[in-house]
């Protein structure tokens, strides 16, 4: 049966039609997608060096026009609507989408469905508007010339014009965070998507033609292949911001290679890792924690760098870490039933299949390895050990737990990750010492970014300091307008109120 | 426990030897039982395994049912059922200079005899069915240089079975001197002395590479052979082997039912042959990729991604390609049942059933922002962190 091949590009009609009358502008081809007996086509366009020329300037023209004439409040509402439109489970696109993205990364539908989910819940209005107020004070400085109480006068915010971002493809649908993030700054976004999931975004694009087709013009879809130094270099050379997800390699490539002056926001490799003091293991919450600490092992299968690697349970509580091992393996059970795991391919499944085994075979109580949990179905694998040093998971439900006796612990196996860390879950229990102060504050030294409890690794707040960095804050430029000297700021603090 | 493994070693031995004709359908399953209670007693990780699986002498009735060991497991363990007294030779895998990184085969005096006799039974049947003496020359260093190459060991063993007099080692301390190969072959051109060659499926690149530079070409005599042993990872191994045998022929004057694949791994005492000479001795139609496991070898396909086997009778159009798992019954002093990285299908081939190698299962990982433990070894290079497991 003849079915509709999926597009993994897309420019509005009028950009379409343009690039159409450019001879050679556009050349389709079709990649085919083959996982576990299913095969998905999907179609690409790659542009002409013009054609990608003529997106650019098309974008830099409508974001001056559609981005100008609205406030940034109504580009929250539209983003809004958009997020409003995704979570509602009977919209086809959505469909669509969880369809197309499960058999292409071999995510289960059931895992798209709760990604979307978690996604464009954080993506609805208020969270953006937190956001600005977040970042930038003051979301109205995107319009225009605002008083600014603090400076005794006016700001204006103004986006970089246009957005450009290279995207990943390990966590489905996410791309559209960084149009909200462009759009927000009312600048134009250029996404050039992950050929690993490349079809969220065509499908968010149309929702917003959909909405405002206006708005919709301030965004394209776009791919190259790896390696394509020519278009990738008309894309960092005419961007006014670069967004970039990537390995190691990709990171320090595109550091190297982009424009010196190109302001950019990198998010490279992370570890994320869960802790747990003696105070979080009482009898009476074990469940609870076990099905939170469970969930951040299961969301995304591990692909994703706010995932934790590694989960440090002290010694000493009213639970031990065996304990809560053995209550992690049913809980992981469970989740693996709402949240099947990720259809592999043949080396992925082969690699897991070794590992699990190779456990198998080093369990030994008296070296302090034991495994938990090993179901037959490899679904997941819970092991028990007092690792000598950090060692990465090689992900897909891989849940170890490492006993520690106390803060010396964590250093020893954290402490040399500095440069990766991100996301950590951490609970103390009710009371907490200042050791536990101290801990928190290395922690944010040696380079985690963000701290939560456990449940919610995978869901990143839009409040959240994306690795560190203010996101919104750090694609803008200032213009402030001072009207006093600054001697008078402090001295009269009622001058404020005249402005 | 010494003489419990004589003693099943004699049967094993015995087993090689029996023709088709003597053996009973029974007789490689209570053998490879027999093995598997004897390996499960002695081998400590290995009955760890087992007894996860719930897979012990007392519940395991048939020979399918006994678990596999990682290939892998070989570089982790000491996968040896006698004391560390007995290992009277140890083989190691090549290709890394990380000791971590390469597996260990570790043999008893009897558990080489064993394998001695493996690889010459198995090279009567599938290299030299003619059954004769030809002049083997092995491109391959010899046993002083690399005495921990298990693929050495086996070319030593058929030097001495099959070769003439002038059979040797072509790899010394000073490499591969490829002249006085290519002077050697010459003169056996000459004289009407049939040659083996024998070595690495590379090793046999850089001789065509010298010939093809030199514009050499040669008629080997009658009764001519070549045997390559292993294969190139990562690229399309139907095509690289039918263009491997293309200039074989061209090259050297060999029929291509002369030019036989050999797969070979240091966790296994047994080797696998394609068919090529054996089949067309036989008369049968050439199959010249599809490897046949000699009777005290069972190969079986597993689907990681169902943990279903394929069964090797079902032809290759008709099933998805799989990882190999060997059972190996020559291997009664290390775990029998070794599961490789290879995928492979499984054929049907005239007379019997066997296997195609398709490529190496790698270690791919989805790009993405959560780091991988490749990615994390390979960033920091002086890092003396296990990140294999």
């Amino acid at each position: 049966m003849a079915q509709e091949i999926a597009s993994a590009c897309w420019l509005h009609p009028d950009l379409r039609t343009s690039v159409a009358t450019l001879p050679g502008g556009t050349t389709n081809f079709i990649k085919r997608y083959e996982r576990a007996g299913k095969t998905t086509d999907v179609s690409f366009d790659l542009l002409s060096p013009e054609a990608l020329r003529m997106v650019i300037s098309f974008l830099r023209d409508r974001s001056e026009r559609a981005m100008r004439k609205r406030t940034v409040l109504e580009i929250v509402e539209l983003l809004d609507v958009a997020a409003r439109r995704w979570l509602d489970p009977g919209y086809a696109p959505r469909q669509k989408a969880i369809s197309l993205i499960s058999d292409i990364t071999g995510f289960s539908p059931e895992m798209v469905a709760h990604a979307i989910d978690e996604e464009q819940s954080s993506s609805r209005g208020p969270h953006l508007r937190q956001a600005l107020t977040n970042e930038l004070g003051n979301p109205a400085f995107l319009d225009g010339f605002q008083p600014n109480r603090r400076l005794g006068g006016f700001s204006y915010a103004l986006g970089p014009g246009l957005v450009g971002a290279i995207f990943s493809s390990n966590i489905p649908a996410l791309p559209h965070l960084e149009v909200m993030r462009a759009f927000l700054t009312k600048s134009a976004c250029l996404g050039r998507v992950s050929a690993g999931e490349p079809i969220f975004l065509a499908l968010y694009a149309e929702t917003l033609y959909e909405l405002d087709p206006e708005v919709a013009s301030c965004l394209a879809v776009i791919y190259w292949e790896r390696g394509d130094d020519e278009r990738e270099a008309i894309f960092l050379n005419e961007i006014g911001h670069l967004v970039a997800y990537g390995g190691d390699g990709q990171i320090k490539r595109l550091l190297n290679v982009k424009p010196p002056a190109l302001e950019a926001t990198l998010h490279g490799h992370g570890v994320g890792f869960t802790y747990l003091a003696r105070g979080a293991l009482n009898r009476r919450s074990l469940d609870e924690l076990a099905d939170k600490v469970s969930y951040d092992f299961t969301i995304f299968d591990g692909h994703a760098c706010l995932c934790p690697q590694i989960c440090l349970v002290e010694t000493g509580g009213e639970v031990s870490p065996r304990e809560f091992a053995l209550a992690c393996a049913r809980e992981m059970g469970q989740w693996a039933k709402h949240l099947p795991p990720r259809r592999l391919d043949l080396s992925e499944a082969a690699a897991k299949y070794r590992v699990r085994e190779l456990y198998l075979m080093r369990e030994s109580p008296a070296d302090d390895l034991e495994v938990i949990a090993a179901p037959d179905d490899h679904s997941y694998l819970i092991v028990l050990e007092r690792p000598e040093q950090f060692e990465p998971s090689p992900m897909g439900r891989f849940f170890r737990i490492a006993p520690i006796s106390g803060f010396a612990d964590v250093e020893r196996l954290i402490g040399p990750l500095k440069e990766y860390l991100q996301c950590a879950s951490v609970v103390f229990g009710a009371e907490e010492t200042d050791e536990h102060r101290l801990l928190r504050r290395r922690l944010a030294e040696w380079g985690v970014s963000r701290l939560v409890p456990p449940g919610i690794m995978g869901r990143p707040s839009m409040m959240w300091h994306h690795d560190g960095m203010p996101c919104l804050g750090k694609m803008v430029r200032w213009c402030d307008n001072e009207l006093v000297s600054p001697d008078m700021l402090l001295e009269d603090k009622g001058l404020s109120q005249g402005v | 426990m010494e003489r419990k493994f004589i003693r099943i070693s004699e049967k094993v031995a015995d087993f090689m030897r029996d023709s088709d004709r003597d053996r009973s359908p029974d007789q490689f399953n209570n053998l490879a039982l027999e093995v598997f209670e004897y390996q499960y007693r002695t081998i400590k990780p290995y009955r760890r395994l087992c007894e996860h699986k719930n897979k012990t002498p007392e519940t395991v009735r048939d020979w399918t049912e006994i678990p596999a060991v990682p290939a892998d497991a070989f570089k982790h363990f000491t996968l040896f059922a006698g004391q560390p007294d007995q290992i009277a030779k140890t083989f190691r895998s090549s290709g890394t200079t990380d000791a971590r990184n390469s597996s260990k085969s570790f043999f008893s005096d009897t558990g080489i005899e064993l394998m001695n006799r493996s690889v010459i039974a198995n090279a009567a049947r599938m290299l030299f069915p003619d059954d004769r003496r030809t002049r083997i020359l092995a491109l391959a260093p010899n046993p002083e240089i690399a005495p921990h190459m298990i693929m050495v060991h086996g070319m030593n063993q058929m030097i001495g079975q099959f070769g003439d007099e002038g059979s040797r080692f072509c790899i010394g301390a000073q490499g591969l001197d490829l002249k006085s190969l290519l002077d050697e072959l010459q003169q056996c051109e000459k004289h009407a002395i049939a040659v083996t060659l024998m070595g690495s499926s590379f090793g046999f690149v850089h001789l065509f590479d010298a010939m093809e530079e030199q514009g050499l070409r040669l008629a080997l005599p009658d009764g001519s052979r070549l045997m390559d042993a292993g294969g190139y990872k990562g690229r399309s191994r139907e095509l690289e082997r039918a263009e491997f045998v293309k200039w074989a022929c061209a090259l050297l004057g060999l029929l291509p039912k002369r030019v036989v694949n050999l797969l070979g791994m240091t966790e296994l005492a047994s080797q696998i042959y394609d068919g090529a000479i054996a089949r067309s001795v036989r008369g049968a139609a050439s199959a010249m990729t599809m490897k046949e496991p000699p009777h005290w070898v069972r190969t079986r396909i597993l689907d990681p991604t169902t943990l279903e086997f394929g069964d090797l009778r079902e032809i290759r159009e008709a099933h998805c390609p799989g990882l190999l798992r060997h059972l190996d019954l020559a291997n009664v002093e290390r775990p029998m049942v070794v599961q490789s990285d290879d995928i492979g299908v499984g054929c049907e081939i005239e007379e019997g059933f066997g296997f195609e190698i398709l490529r190496r299962a790698s270690g791919s990982e989805p790009r993405g922002c959560s780091l991988s433990v490749e990615e994390f070894s390979r960033s920091r290079p002086d890092s003396t962190l296990s990140v294999s497991l």
